[in-house]
Parts: C-alpha cells; structure tokens; sequence
C-alpha cells in the first residue's frame, strides 16, 4: 500500500497509540506523559497539515478495510471531513496544553490522558469515516471512551452524571445501528457521496426511508444535543473543565451534528431530504433547540451550566443551516461547525481558568474578575461577542450566511425571528457576566484562590490556550474572506455538494 | 499610503485602546483622532481602497459626504480627547473610560470611512456598544440603569439594521458596497427596519428614551461626543442606506418629514420644560434631528431636489455637531468650575449661535437648507423659521438654568481644556465666513428677536406673576442672578492674580459689599428669579409652543 493508503489511518493512530501508552505509565511519570501527548498531537497536525496540501493537489486519500463481503471499513478524506479533522486536531493541542495545567495536582492523570487520546482517535476517525458504518462504530467508540473522562472526579456526582450521560448515548446509539442495519437491508453500503446516493431508489422505499432519517436524527440528535434529546448536557458539566471544553466544542456534541450533516449531505443528499420533505422538520427541531437552549441558559447562574445550554443552543445553528436549502445556508451551517468550537472552547477554557485560579464556578462569584484575570476575561470577552453576533467576530459570519440563506431559501419568515431572539436572548445572557467581571467591584475575597498573581494572572497553561482560541475566533471573522479561511472552506463544501 | 491611511483612521484608536489602561495613556487619546484629520486634509474625495480580505470583502473609501462627516468628526474627537486628558482624574476608573472612548471613537470613524454595509454595521456595533461602557461609567445605580436602558434600545436598532442589511444583501446578490445596492428598490420592511433602526440613534420621538437617563449621568466630555457626532451616525445611516431616487416611494418621504416635524416640536416643548442644563441640550439635539430627519424626508420626497436638499443637510450637521459639542464642553467647565464670566460669555454666544442668530454658522445652516427646500417644500422653510424660533426659546431657558444654578465653590478653570473648547468656539465663529458671504447670513433676525422677547417675556411674567396667582413662596435657596454676575465681573479683573486664596477674597468681599448695597432690590430679584420651580412658567412655556404648533398648521 502506498502512503495515500495509510494516512488517514496514521492520523488516527497518532493518538490511539500515545494513548494505549499512557495507560501503563505511572502516575508519576510526567514528563513522559507529557512528551507523549503533545508529541502525539505535533504528528498529528503534520499529517493533517500534508493531508490538507494533498487534498488541495487532488490526492486520494482512503484507507479500506474489508471485514466482511460488502462491509468495509472506510477512512477516508474529502473536503467535509478534512475540516472537521483540522478542527479536532488543533483544538485537540491546545486541549492537551490547557489540561497538562488544568489537572495539575490531580490523581489518576494516566488514565485521563489515555482515555483523552481514544476521544481525540474516536473523533478523527469519525471525521474521517468514509461510510456510514464506519461512522457508527467510531461513534459508539466515542460514546465508551468519553464515559471515564465525564466519570474522571469518581465523586458521586461525576458517576451519575456520566451514568445519565452513558444512558443516553446508548440509546442513541442504538437508534443510529438499527438505522444503519436498515439502510444497508434497503441500499447497501452507503458510502458518502457528495450529493448523495438514495435518491435514485425507487419511490416504494421512500416511506421507510423517511423512517429511517427520523431513527437517525434522533440517534445523532442526542449526542447533538437536540430538544428532547438533550438531558445529559447540564449533567455532564461534572467533568473537569478541559473534558467539557473537548466535549462540546469537538468531539461529542460536533461529532453529532456532524453527523447530521454527513447524513444529509453526504447520504440522502440534501435536494431529496427536501422532496420527502424532512428538511422542514429537522429546522423546527433547530430552531426550538435555538430558543429553548438560550431561554434556559438565563436563569442558570453555575458559568457552565450557563455554557452548556449556550451549546445547546448554538449547536443547532448547524443544523438549523443544514436545514436550510440551498448553498448559502449550507455554508452558514458547516461555518459555524468551526467558528462554534474555536469560540465555545474559548469559553470553557475561561471557565475552567476562574474555576482553578479563583474558585469561582458561579457567575455571582464574577463580580470585577476582569481586573484580576484581564487577559482571560478578555478572551472571554471576545468569545461571547462572538456568540451574540458582533462583528468582526467569527459568531457574525456565521449569522450573516444563516440569514442570507434563509431569505434565499423563502423560509426566512421564521429563520430570521428565531436568529434575532436568540441574538437577543444571548446578549441577555452573556453581557451580564461581561458587564459583572468589567463594571463591579470583586468581593473581599475570592472563593477560593488556588493560583495567586505573579507574573501573569495566572498559570501559563491556563493563560495561554483560551487567548490563543479567542484570538483565532477574531480572525476566523475578521479574514473570513481571505484565502484559506473556514468560510472559503465551506464555501468549496457547498459548491461540491450542490455540484456547482 | 492611502490605503494605510483609511486604515489608519479606525485602527490606530483601537490600537491605542490596549496601551490606555496605562498613567501615560491620557496623551495618547488625542494622537488617535490624528490619522482621520489628516485624511480629510489629505486624501481626495473618490480616494477609495478594497480590502477582499477583511470582513466578508471591505471597501473603504472617502466620497463627498464621508469626507463632511470625517471632518467635522475627527475635530470633535480630537477636541474632547484634549478636554479628558487635561481633566483631572477622578477616583473612577479612568482607563477604562479611556479605553471605551477610544472603541468608540474607532467605530464612529470606521463608519464613516465604510463604502459597504457590513464594515459600516461593524463600526456601528462597535461605537453603540462602546458608548455602554462611557454611560456606565461612574458605577452609580442610575448610571447602570441609564446604560442597560441605552443597551437595550441600541441592540434593538443594531439589530433591526441587520436584518435590513441581510434582506438588502439577499436582492443585491451577495453585493456589499453601497454603490451597489444603490439601485435595488427597497421593499416596506426593509424601509422601517431602516427607518426605526437608524431612528433609535437619531432619537426620533418614541425612540428617544435611552437619550435622557444617559446624558443625565454620562461624563460631559463624552455627552458632548455623543450629542454632537455619535448621533449623525444615524443621519449617515440614512444618507447611505436610503438614496434618493426610484428606489424609495415617495410616501416614505412625507413620513420622514411628519417624523421630524413632531419631532422638532416635541424637542422643543420638553425641553423647555428641563430643569437641569443637559437634559435641555439633550431635547434640543431631539429637536435639531427632527430638522434632519424632515430633510431626508424632503430629499426622499423629491429626488430631483435631493442633491442640494442633502449639501444643506451636510451643512447643517456640521453646524449641528461643532455647536452643541461646545455648548457640552463649556457646560462641562461650568459643572467643574463654577459660572465664570468667560464661560458665560461664550456659552451665551454659542447660544445664540445655535438658535441661528445673523452672522452665525445657524444663520448660514438654516439659509442654506431653507434655499433648497423652498422650490419643492414650501411648507418646511415655515417650520424651519418655528425651529429657529424654539430654539431661540430653549437657549434663553438655557442661559437661565445656567445663571440660577446653585452656587458652587469656584475653581479654576483648567488650562487644557479650556483652549480645547476655545479652539473650538474660534472655528465656529469663523466657520461661515470661510463657507459664504457677509450677505446669506443676514437672516434670521425676525424669528431669534421674537424668540428672544418672548423668552424673557415669560420669564418676567413668570417671576412677576407667581406670587398673586400661586401664592408666595418660601424663601429660597440664594439665587443671586445680578450678584451672581457683579461678582463674576469683579472675580475676572482679579483674574490675573495667581492665587485661589485672592480670588475667594475678592468674592468674599463682593458679595458682602453688594448685599449692603442692594439689599431689598436683590432680595426681592432672587426671590422671583427662581422661576426654575415655578409651575406658572412652566405652562407659560408649554402655551408658546401650543400656540406655535397651532400656527404652524394653520398657515400650511
């Protein structure tokens, strides 16, 4: 096999072999473990980086594992899963980064690294997936591998939350195999195909296939954390604050909307989902989570609770876009798949940094924190503009394609009120914590300061990975019309889809 | 170079924001207007830069109108900086008053140099949701009320101006630049949401309540950039967004033009009714936007007239925003140090300038728009001469709030701001000899005499009156009017000497020597001059503005 062959699987390797490492280091052993996981995560943005050249050059990357006649394993990089796999991996160092600081004099960090290094495996290779099969089990993968990161505290909290959280994914995940065995009874291997391969069955399977999109909506729905489907969210802020940042911005609540996504796209195509007239349901399903995620986001004062719903919510600007016909909310939709993790991960890492600096886990323990930890709140700053909207921060971009898209489409009598409230609604929840950390004066004393002030306001590790996301958030905006940007990306992912 | 220039303009403020928490930062606020008063001196209208990369593909340029705009602006800015860093600082926290100052100065010039709908919504957002951080600042609980208030009406407008600007977008085809969506006719939504979303910042009536709790409680220097340059924003907005021609029915004109004739009377008649000096300059720029707003209106009406009707708007902006900028600034120096016989000189004289007095800037803004409204609308060259005439009224109410304040310790005045706001009073008394001739500016003279007489008309009757039809009041607070200004003359000629302690003597020794003096006369004066409580004058105000609005309609 030449190298085209094994790239994608090297790419999933470069973290499932650290990891399987890291298991049997002792807890002591740091600096291995260290070097490890960030020697793992260096490799792994090379070879994104040469699979990103290579695509650009039409290579053909795909790595093909037969198990059985008519059942491959497929990993493969076309230009969808090549932006979510350079999202991962980026945000996956910078991951690695905060949570060497983060978890700093914690126990069992072996067995927190190990499992982090299979979440980032299960991720890319469900990024890379290049059938649906491949995709469920890398899926169902990421379900087992990120119940011991949500569990990690082993307090009984952490436990029931991860039991809800497994709980659910299950389920999911049992919806999305028997939807998957169905699709394969009735079509055989599905293989992703821009533009789809369902639409030329014959008529008489359009009401089972219409059955078995809604079995796959709700098994992608409920790591997408789509209303009803959402419960484990909230419950799931247990985690240490680089799992939740990894979980929401990367790895589980994306892979489930990008789930959604290679589902529509990629499988049933996007102008038959709209014949058997499915698009309009997966919108209302958006939209209601849109609302909903930011009306409960208002009245809860724990910061990442207050995150959580916020996910909820702007996850489903992805699919809201998804639902939307036509190119332009296309792009709106697969933008925001990165403008939302470079912005949503700024954001828990900022929670986690008050959490571990000052002890602050409530948003009316914020009062002037912006005069002690400025760099991290301006980080902050910058990513909640960013989710209400305000240029040039990448949150605008993506609200610009959503709208446009929608009055192209005709929906635009209820997309463009639901975009305006849940502008509304964030502003009403994020610009009192930024009005609280900048305006109020602190309290006498901080909950409980853990890292006092020395040369920077707090650790480095710390510091430095939510400055260095915000700061990508402002320029994915700010140069979203410069070559190499995630709009253009997007751009050459609807025009590919659309077969313009 | 050009290019680096436009860019300059909005992002050296935002550079210098970073370095502003700093002691040294003060300095560095007048440095940041510096690019933009350059480029209006040095770049040609028609100098324009394409930037592909920044935003979703951003045109900046300089046409005629921006070129008025950044004018005007870049003084402004420049003038007020100066004022804040030659103020003492407060305990409040300075630098972050500095760093909002500059956010917002960066976005009130990045619109005026955008040539395309998403920069310019850029540097809109930014300068409103910047101007949160100016209104807030003293911390106070109605200085948080004043800006959640002005946040929550300016998020509505930003984002009814979204909206617009996604629809316009979606019938441009994906085209940004004003030029180009210039010729795409305009459906209704799209209009109101323009007309409401700009209207927020103009403070049309029923979109004006943000504007009082926050000039109430905004530190003057920034009321004054507020007032006299944040609020043209609007007025851009229009001018750029809504071009006269096919594109906007000529119903949207007439409504424009009722808007703004309520809202000329509505500024006028609640103004007159202000006790405090800012508030009263507050309506009066609710009022002057109403003549603004009924200019658009005329020019959207009559397209064919549009050309001259928006060179006299121009005009009359500029006059606008340098006057009452000024009018803020001194106010500002009167709150600090006390009414001096300087200040009051120059407040009376821009005063009168503001009202339209001959041989002022008013006189040459109002020739100007009356010229090239009188062709097509007729009527509004009458409400014109109304304006003028509540103008005249309210500045009399003006000058009188600002004479019957509450004695305060006088202090002196500081040097730097004080040349900052005579720099200012010099350009705007030598700004119509530059623009025009001797002749155009001899107007005006009926309409600011009558507002003059029965200004203090009511006043007299007013104090004179109260006793025999309300009853007497109790004796009051010292409202020393003619001492007040016996003293001040006295306190001038001592100027010169150096020390505080000389100065509270001579005042000391004034006050005692005049009160000997003129005992019952002044007893009797002060007594009656304290109008500012009186009810009766209040609804002899209120009557004058009824009887000009019944005019007013009666004659068209």
């Amino acid at each position: 096999m030449n190298f085209d062959a094994w790239l994608p699987l090297l790419i999933v390797a470069s973290s499932l072999v650290p990891g399987m490492v890291i298991f049997f280091l002792k807890e002591g052993s740091h600096v291995t473990r260290t070097l490890l996981n960030l020697a793992g995560a260096g490799v792994k943005l090379i070879l994104v980086g040469v699979m990103i050249w290579g695509v650009f050059h039409d290579h053909n990357y795909e790595t093909r594992w037969t198990l059985a006649p008519g059942l491959d394993l497929v990993l493969r990089a076309d230009t969808l899963s090549v932006l979510f796999v350079t999202l991962s991996t980026v945000l996956w160092l910078v991951t690695t980064v905060y949570a060497i600081g983060y978890l700093e004099h914690s126990p069992h960090r072996s067995r927190f690294f190990g499992f982090f290094s299979l979440c980032v495996s299960a991720t890319v290779g469900l990024a890379l997936a290049g059938n649906l099969f491949t995709f469920v089990v890398f899926y169902e993968l990421l379900t087992l591998v990120t119940y011991p990161l949500v569990a990690h505290r082993g307090t009984p909290d952490a436990l029931r939350g991860a039991r809800i959280y497994l709980t659910y994914t299950l389920i999911g995940g049992a919806l999305l195999l028997a939807g998957t065995v169905w699709l394969y009874v009735i079509a055989g291997p599905t293989a992703f195909v821009e533009g789809g391969t369902l639409s030329s069955l014959p008529t008489e399977y359009h009401p089972q296939l219409k059955v078995i999109f809604l079995l796959l909506m709700i098994g992608l729905g409920v790591k997408a954390a789509l209303v009803p489907l959402h419960g484990w969210l909230p419950h799931a802020m247990v985690a240490p604050a680089p799992v939740s940042a990894l979980l929401h911005a990367v790895a589980v609540v994306k892979a489930g909307a990008f789930g959604i996504v290679r589902v529509v796209y990629d499988v049933y195509g996007v102008n038959f989902t709209d014949q058997l007239g499915l698009l309009t349901g997966l919108g209302i399903a958006a939209a209601i989570t849109i609302i909903y995620g930011s009306v409960k986001a208002l009245s809860q004062d724990n910061l990442k609770k207050r995150l959580a719903y916020s996910t909820i919510s702007q996850v489903s600007y992805i699919a809201l876009g998804t639902a939307i016909l036509g190119p332009v909310g296309t792009i709106g939709g697969i933008v925001h798949l990165v403008h939302q993790g470079i912005m949503k991960i700024t954001l828990f890492f900022t929670a986690g940094g008050y959490a571990e600096t000052l002890g602050i886990h409530k948003v009316s323990e914020m009062n002037g924190v912006g005069r002690r930890m400025p760099l991290t709140t301006l980080a902050f700053s910058v990513a909640a503009l960013g989710m209400i909207g305000i240029p040039p921060i990448a949150g605008f971009i993506s609200k610009w394609y959503l709208g446009l898209g929608a009055i192209e489409a005709g929906m635009a009598w209820w997309v463009i009120p639901v975009l305006i409230t849940s502008s509304l609604l964030n502003a009403a929840y994020f610009l009192p914590i930024l009005y609280r950390a900048w305006f109020c004066q602190p309290a006498p004393a901080w909950p409980a300061e853990h890292i006092p002030a020395a040369r920077h306001e707090t650790a480095g590790t710390l510091l430095w990975p939510p400055v260095v996301t915000a700061g990508l958030a402002l320029a994915a905006g700010l140069f979203a019309a410069a070559p190499y940007s995630p709009l253009e990306w997007a751009d050459l992912i609807a025009q590919r889809e659309y077969g313009l | 170079m050009n290019s680096a220039l436009l860019l300059l303009i909005w992002l050296l403020p935002l550079l210098l924001a970073t370095l502003a928490r700093q002691q040294y930062a003060r300095w560095l606020l007048p440095l940041a207007a510096i690019p933009a008063l350059l480029a209006v001196v040095a770049l040609p209208a028609g100098t324009a830069v394409s930037l592909p990369w920044l935003l979703l593909g951003s045109e900046l340029g300089i046409d005629e109108t921006g070129r008025v705009f950044l004018g005007f602006s870049s003084l402004l800015w420049l003038l007020a900086a100066v004022y804040i860093a030659g103020s003492p600082d407060t305990n409040v926290d300075s630098g972050r008053f500095r760093v909002f100052f500059l956010f917002a100065m960066a976005g009130n010039l990045g619109l005026i140099v955008a040539q395309d709908m998403v920069s310019f919504y850029f540097g809109f957002a930014l300068m409103g949701l910047s101007a949160f951080g100016l209104i807030a600042h003293s911390l106070t609980r109605r200085a948080r009320r004043a800006a959640r208030t002005y946040l929550a009406w300016t998020i509505a407008g930003e984002l009814m101006l979204f909206t617009a600007i996604v629809l316009l977008a979606t019938s441009s085809g994906g085209a940004l630049t004003f030029d180009a969506i210039e010729d795409i006719p305009r459906s209704p939504l799209i209009i109101l949401l323009l007309i409401a979303g700009f209207g927020i910042k103009l403070a049309l009536p029923l979109l004006h309540w943000w504007l009082p709790p926050a000039y109430a409680v905004t530190p003057v220097a920034a009321v004054a950039v507020f007032s006299g340059v944040m609020i043209k924003a609007g007025l851009l907005g229009w001018l750029r967004f809504l071009p006269p021609g096919d594109t906007i029915p000529a119903g949207w004109g007439t409504l424009l033009i009722l808007i703004g004739a309520g809202a000329i009377f509505f500024g006028v008649i609640a103004g007159l009714r202000q006790q405090r000096p800012r508030l009263l300059l507050g309506y009066s720029s609710i009022s002057k936007m109403g003549v603004l707003t009924s200019g658009v209106g005329a020019a959207l009406a009559f397209p064919s007239a549009a050309p001259g009707i928006i060179t006299a708007l121009l005009i009359y902006a500029t006059h606008h925003a340098l006057v009452k900028t000024a009018l803020f600034l001194g106010l500002g120096l009167v709150e600090r140090s006390g009414l001096q016989l300087p200040l009051l000189f120059g407040l009376g004289f821009l005063a009168f300038v503001l009202a339209g007095a001959p041989l002022t800037s008013g006189a040459l803004a109002k020739s100007a728009l009356s010229g090239s409204l009188s062709p097509s609308v007729p009527v509004l060259v009458t409400l014109l001469a109304i304006s003028t005439l509540g103008t005249t009224l309210l500045m009399v109410r003006f000058m009188f709030l600002l004479s019957t304040r509450r004695r305060r310790k006088i202090m002196p005045l500081p040097a730097l701001p004080v040349s900052a706001w005579l720099c200012l009073v010099v350009v705007i008394t030598v700004l119509p000899f530059v623009l025009t001739d001797i002749d155009r500016l001899m107007i005006n003279v009926i309409p600011v005499s009558l507002g003059l007489l029965l200004g203090t008309a009511v006043l007299l009757l007013g104090s004179g009156l109260s006793p025999y039809l309300i009853g007497p009041r109790k004796r009051a607070h010292a409202r020393t009017l003619p001492l007040r200004m016996r003293a001040a003359s006295s306190h001038a000629l001592q100027a010169l000497r150096t020390s505080n302690d000389l100065r509270l003597t001579a005042w000391a020794l004034a006050d005692t020597a005049y009160k000997r003096k003129s005992a019952a006369w002044l007893t009797w004066l002060q007594h009656h001059t304290d109008t500012a409580r009186r009810p009766l004058t209040g609804a002899l105000w209120l009557g004058i503005g009824g009887w000009l609005l019944s005019v007013f309609i009666s004659t068209t």
